[in-house]
Order: C-alpha cells, then sequence, then structure tokens
C-alpha cells in the first residue's frame, strides 16, 4: 500500500472531525475522495501530505509513518513522494510557467529535468505558455499548468483538491480526464478530493466521506 | 532560491527600483563624503608637510595658505623681494623658499620658485634637468601628462592664475621652454611649472638686473645695485609668498609676531589655517553625513514595508512554496535574499555612481582637478558604508521573513483554496 491511514483522530477546537478513521490505498490507483461540504475532504488531504498532524493514529506514506515524525520530515516526504493540486493556488505568481516546474523539480529533486518539462508542457496543451505568468492564463490553462508542476517532481501520490470546481463543465471533464490519464502514463497514484458530481462517472473508484470516517466503495 | 528572490524582486520592480535608488543615493553621499575629506585632509598634510609658516602679503592668512602651498586661491598681493633675504638672515630659519605666481599655461600655474622648492617636497627631476636660466621650465607629472608637452618644446603663459581668468594676452615675447619634466609625487608640484623668479619677472617685463642676490640664492647672473635703481621706471621686483621652515622651535614664537608688525606682510601658519579649514569642511560635512545615513534608514524602512507587504500579500505564494517542498529556512532565505540583493545594488549602484560623480567633478570643476581628486581610489571606509547597508537591508527583511514561520499552511490554503 502507498497509502494507509489507521485509527485516525483529528479535531478541530474541540469538533471531532475524525475518529478512528481508517483507509488503504494501493500504489497506482486511483480514487475520487468524495463528501459534502465540512465532511473534512480538504483536512483529510491535509493530514495526508504532513500539512496537518493527526491527534492519533497512523497516516504512513510508502511506509513512512508521518504522523509522529518532525515537520521537517514531514516536508522531505511530502517533497519526494506527493504532488499536489489546488483549486486556484496553482503556481508561484512571481515565475512563468517553466520557472515554476523547474523550481518544483529543484524543491523535490534538487536537479531540474527539462525534457520532462517539455513532455508535460506538451501533454498538457500548454507548451506555448511556457513563458506566460501565471496571470496570464485562463482558468483552464492555470489548472493544467497546476498539473504539469505536480507531476514534473515525478511524484507517487498525486493529489488534487477540488481541481474542477472552479471550471466550466467542458474544462472540468477534460482536467479530470487529463488528471486520469497522466496518472495512469506517469503511473502515479491519484486521490481527487471533490464535491463536484460531474467526476463520478470518469473515476473507477470512490471513498465517500460522511460527517465522521469514511469508506472505499 | 536566488533566483526565485530575482523573480519576486523583478515582479514588484518598480518599488525595487525605487528602494535601491534610495539606498544608493545614500551610499554615493556618503562615499562622496569620506571621499572628500579623507583626499582633502591627506592634500592638506602632504601639501603643506615642512612648511611651517607662509610669509606674503597683508588679507585673509586662510587665503595666504591656500594660494601658496597648495594653489588654488587667488594670492593676497605681493611682497617685496628683500623680505627673502630677511628671512634667510634669520638663524631660525632652516628654508625661506620664494615663490612668484602670475600666470597660466593651459590652466596650469607657472611659478616663479628656486630648486629648493623641488627637494622640499621630495620630487626629483624624471627627464631633463632643473631650470638654470630665465626661461626654462620644467612640468609638474600632470602637467606634461596633460599637455603632452615634450623636452625643448616652447610654450607661452597667459596671464591669470586659470584658463578662465586669463586675459587672452599670451607673454609672447617672453616663450618658456621645456628643459625638464618631474617625476609624479603626489603633491601639488605634479600640477605646478616651475620657473625661476626672474623667468617671472622678465615675463612682466619687470627689470631684476640690478638686484643684489638674496643670501643662498640661486646663481643666476645678475649684476648688484642698488634696489632702487630700476631701469624700467615703476614695477619692481616683487614676490608673491615665502614658504618658511624652521631650524628650531624659537622661530615659531618670534619670526610670526615679527612679520605681522611689519605694515606690508602677513605670516600665516599652515597647521593653524588647515586646521581651521578641516574644522570648517567637517561641520559641513557632519551634517551631510547625518542626513545621508538618515536616507540610508529611510531607504532600510522602504525595503522593510515593501517586504512586509509582500510577505503579507503572498501569503498563499509561499504557503504553495511550502507546499512544494521549500522548508521554512528556504522560504525564509528567500524573503532574507530579497532585502540583501536590494541592498547590495543600491551599495553597488551608490558606489560607482560616487565614483562617476568625483571623476567627473575633478574634470569639470578646475578646482578640484587642481587639487588632484582621485576618483579610483578606494578607501577602508567605503567598505565599512557596504557592510552596514547590506546591514540595513538585512534588518529590514528580518521581520518580514520571520513571518514565514507563522505562517499555518492548511488554514493558509484552506482561506486560498
Amino acid at each position: 500500500m502507498l497509502l494507509e491511514i489507521d485509527n485516525l483522530h483529528y479535531s478541530i477546537d474541540g469538533k471531532h472531525i475524525f475518529s478512528d478513521f481508517s483507509l488503504s490505498v494501493a500504489e497506482r490507483g486511483h480514487h475520487l475522495l468524495v463528501g459534502p461540504s465540512g465532511s473534512g475532504k480538504t483536512t483529510l488531504i491535509n493530514l495526508i501530505s504532513g500539512l496537518l498532524s493527526p491527534d492519533k493514529g497512523m497516516v504512513s506514506i510508502a511506509g513512512r509513518n508521518i504522523a509522529t515524525v518532525t515537520e521537517a520530515e514531514r516536508d522531505r516526504v511530502r517533497r519526494e513522494y506527493i504532488g499536489i493540486i489546488f483549486q486556484t493556488l496553482r503556481l508561484v505568481s512571481a515565475l512563468d510557467l517553466s520557472g515554476n516546474l523547474l523550481l518544483a523539480q529543484r524543491l523535490s529533486r534538487g536537479a531540474t529535468d527539462a525534457p520532462l518539462i517539455a513532455t508535460l508542457l506538451d501533454r498538457m496543451g500548454i507548451a506555448h505558455l511556457a513563458n506566460a505568468k501565471p496571470y496570464q492564463m485562463s482558468q483552464g490553462e492555470a489548472q493544467r499548468a497546476a498539473i504539469a508542476r505536480a507531476l514534473a517532481t515525478r511524484p507517487r501520490l498525486l493529489i488534487a483538491d477540488e481541481p474542477t470546481s472552479a471550471l466550466d463543465a467542458l474544462n472540468a471533464r477534460q482536467v479530470a480526464e487529463l488528471l486520469l490519464q497522466c496518472a495512469s502514463d506517469f503511473g502515479v497514484t491519484l486521490l481527487v478530493a471533490t464535491h463536484d458530481d460531474r467526476l463520478a462517472s470518469v473515476f473507477p473508484n470512490r471513498i465517500v466521506l460522511a460527517q465522521q470516517g469514511g469508506r472505499a466503495d | 532560491m536566488l533566483g526565485l528572490a530575482f523573480a519576486y524582486l523583478r515582479d514588484r520592480s518598480l518599488t525595487t527600483a525605487l528602494n535601491i535608488l534610495l539606498l544608493a543615493i545614500s551610499v554615493a553621499m556618503l562615499v562622496l563624503l569620506v571621499q572628500f575629506s579623507s583626499q582633502m585632509t591627506s592634500r592638506l598634510e602632504r601639501d603643506s608637510q615642512g612648511i611651517d609658516l607662509v610669509v606674503g602679503a597683508k588679507g585673509s592668512p586662510l587665503q595666504l595658505i591656500l594660494s601658496s602651498i597648495f594653489h588654488v586661491d587667488q594670492p593676497t598681493g605681493n611682497i617685496p623681494f628683500d623680505s627673502l633675504a630677511m628671512l634667510r638672515r634669520d638663524p631660525a630659519v632652516r628654508a625661506a623658499i620664494p615663490l612668484a605666481l602670475g600666470d597660466n599655461f593651459d590652466g596650469y600655474r607657472i611659478v616663479g620658485t628656486d630648486a629648493s622648492y623641488v627637494s622640499f617636497h621630495g620630487s626629483k627631476i624624471d627627464q631633463g634637468r632643473m631650470f638654470e636660466t630665465p626661461m626654462d621650465a620644467i612640468l609638474g607629472a600632470a602637467v606634461a601628462r596633460a599637455t603632452g608637452a615634450r623636452l625643448g618644446q616652447q610654450f607661452i603663459g597667459s596671464h591669470g592664475l586659470e584658463t578662465e581668468q586669463a586675459d587672452g594676452q599670451g607673454h609672447d615675447h617672453a616663450p618658456f621652454e621645456t628643459v625638464g619634466i618631474l617625476a609624479p609625487s603626489g603633491t601639488v608640484l605634479d600640477r605646478l611649472i616651475l620657473t625661476s623668479v626672474e623667468s617671472v619677472w622678465d615675463v612682466h617685463g619687470i627689470d631684476h638686473d640690478h638686484r643684489e642676490e638674496p643670501q643662498g640664492e640661486h646663481h643666476h647672473d645678475h649684476a648688484t645695485g642698488d634696489q632702487s635703481q630700476t631701469t624700467r621706471g615703476a614695477l619692481e621686483p616683487e614676490l608673491t609668498a615665502i614658504l618658511v621652515s624652521y631650524r628650531n622651535a624659537s622661530g615659531a614664537i618670534r619670526i610670526p609676531s615679527m612679520i605681522n608688525r611689519q605694515t606690508d606682510l602677513q605670516a600665516a601658519t599652515p597647521a593653524v589655517e588647515t586646521a581651521r579649514l578641516i574644522a570648517l569642511f567637517g561641520a559641513g560635512m557632519e551634517g551631510a553625513r547625518i542626513f545621508a545615513w538618515l536616507l540610508a534608514a529611510t531607504g532600510g524602512l522602504a525595503i522593510f514595508i515593501a517586504l512586509l507587504t509582500m510577505a503579507r500579500s503572498r501569503e498563499a505564494d509561499l504557503a504553495l512554496l511550502r507546499v512544494m517542498g521549500a522548508s521554512k529556512p528556504q522560504v525564509f532565505g528567500t524573503i532574507l535574499l530579497e532585502g540583501l540583493i536590494t541592498a547590495a545594488s543600491g551599495a553597488i549602484f551608490g558606489l560607482i555612481g560616487a565614483h562617476a560623480a568625483l571623476f567627473i567633478a575633478s574634470r569639470s570643476f578646475q578646482t578640484l582637478g587642481e587639487l588632484g581628486l582621485n576618483a579610483f581610489g578606494f578607501l577602508p571606509a567605503e567598505l565599512a558604508i557596504v557592510g552596514a547597508v547590506l546591514l540595513i537591508g538585512v534588518l529590514a527583511a528580518l521581520i518580514p521573513a520571520a513571518l514565514v514561520f507563522r505562517i499555518n499552511l492548511a488554514r493558509t490554503l484552506a482561506r486560498t483554496a
């Protein structure tokens, strides 16, 4: 298992978000994490990516329990294993698209891989925007750029938090299909959190979050 | 992260440029003050070294010092030639060097004196020989370089001490011949043309053939005679000033008062006048120095505000960097680098600007050129200024950079996602 969560407890201001929550995601699996607003999708993503620490339980990435390590170690695991795509926060504003991808690679691997960047930009259909700043891109282009940025570090786990909610139906479907296709092609485990019902038909596996806990379909 | 810091600075280029400009102006001002102060002081000390007293016409003692030692002001007037003999006869006087001014060539002063003036400044002949007969002239190293003059060439002096003052009347009837060129000495001699006192008299049609040779004076072939027996009427041989060096301390007590008692003469002490000049100069410099440091502090404040605003408005960007794998120290360092790069750019531009201004000033203003202002000398104090400005940049960036440690990633991402 690439991702294993066991007996997870997490609360905010005394309110239990997760109690004894468990989840297993196999390597190269593609999952849709669905649930209503407030069900804890983003919190779960933050716990998996080490941006939050659980109150109790285990969150293991590639066999490494990040629930009990230091912040620096969580940073390292995130850097080496995880790529994250957000709804609107996609790229570093001061850098152009190429610069963003190069920076991501440098931060993650300590080295750059220009051919991979060229491949990704070509694959996302945004090669012509290599020198464009984020503010010069449309919503759809920026989201494709964010996917390219996340994949540029060759992560083993790609997490997307509401990647399509800011897009129209056509762009949403294209981005979802692109995510799935790229995850397959690059051999990446994909976990997409959304409340967008339009994606349900695209993804083979669903993890449904209720108010507390969850289960895999 | 260096590239990222540059990218952030480029991203807000106008603010960055203004901050750099503020620091550059303050650095340039401070460097100019340090350079002026240092070069002026060392120049004053070097040129007045060994001269205990200057004897000249009544007037401003500071003007007398400036015109006779540093050759940057107008003389106070002329003094009787006999004064030289009187001083040379005094047992407390080790050396008395005559100076006769009045003309220039291409803006460089022609100074009538004797050979002891050259040896007194520790200079020596580099090419040719010392002036011996009337209308022989030796050129200071800077004069020879600037005019391209060579040995054997003749030139005609113009009346007046500076090019602007020259009345357009060249002394065509009495051309000088370059018989020697001095080695560079780093003193005022570099910028002077030296000749005998008799040459200056000859140029101005002053008869001196019947004058008594002062004791110890050079061996120009003059007929002895009564001073009053001048053959060309009212023009009496005179000097502009006499530089005096004491043999012993008693001279310092007795000679100035003796000179000042005479109606035509005044004695000015270089040490006193240069100290007064430096003090006058220093008061103005101090005010300018305080202003420059205030400007530097304003530059630091501007960097602080710019980085603080940036850190707050780009909290999401900084959070994204952390998500992308940048450690807290890396993001902290990026902001710190922005402050440092801004300060370093200001320091570099300020240094270049100050030295360029010195170069232009030394070329544009004759007085500064005559003072031998060196535009390309680098002083240790400049390094201290650069260090202080870099420190200001780092300190200004410290608090904005520290905000990185307070960013709650999950909350920031939830707010912006």
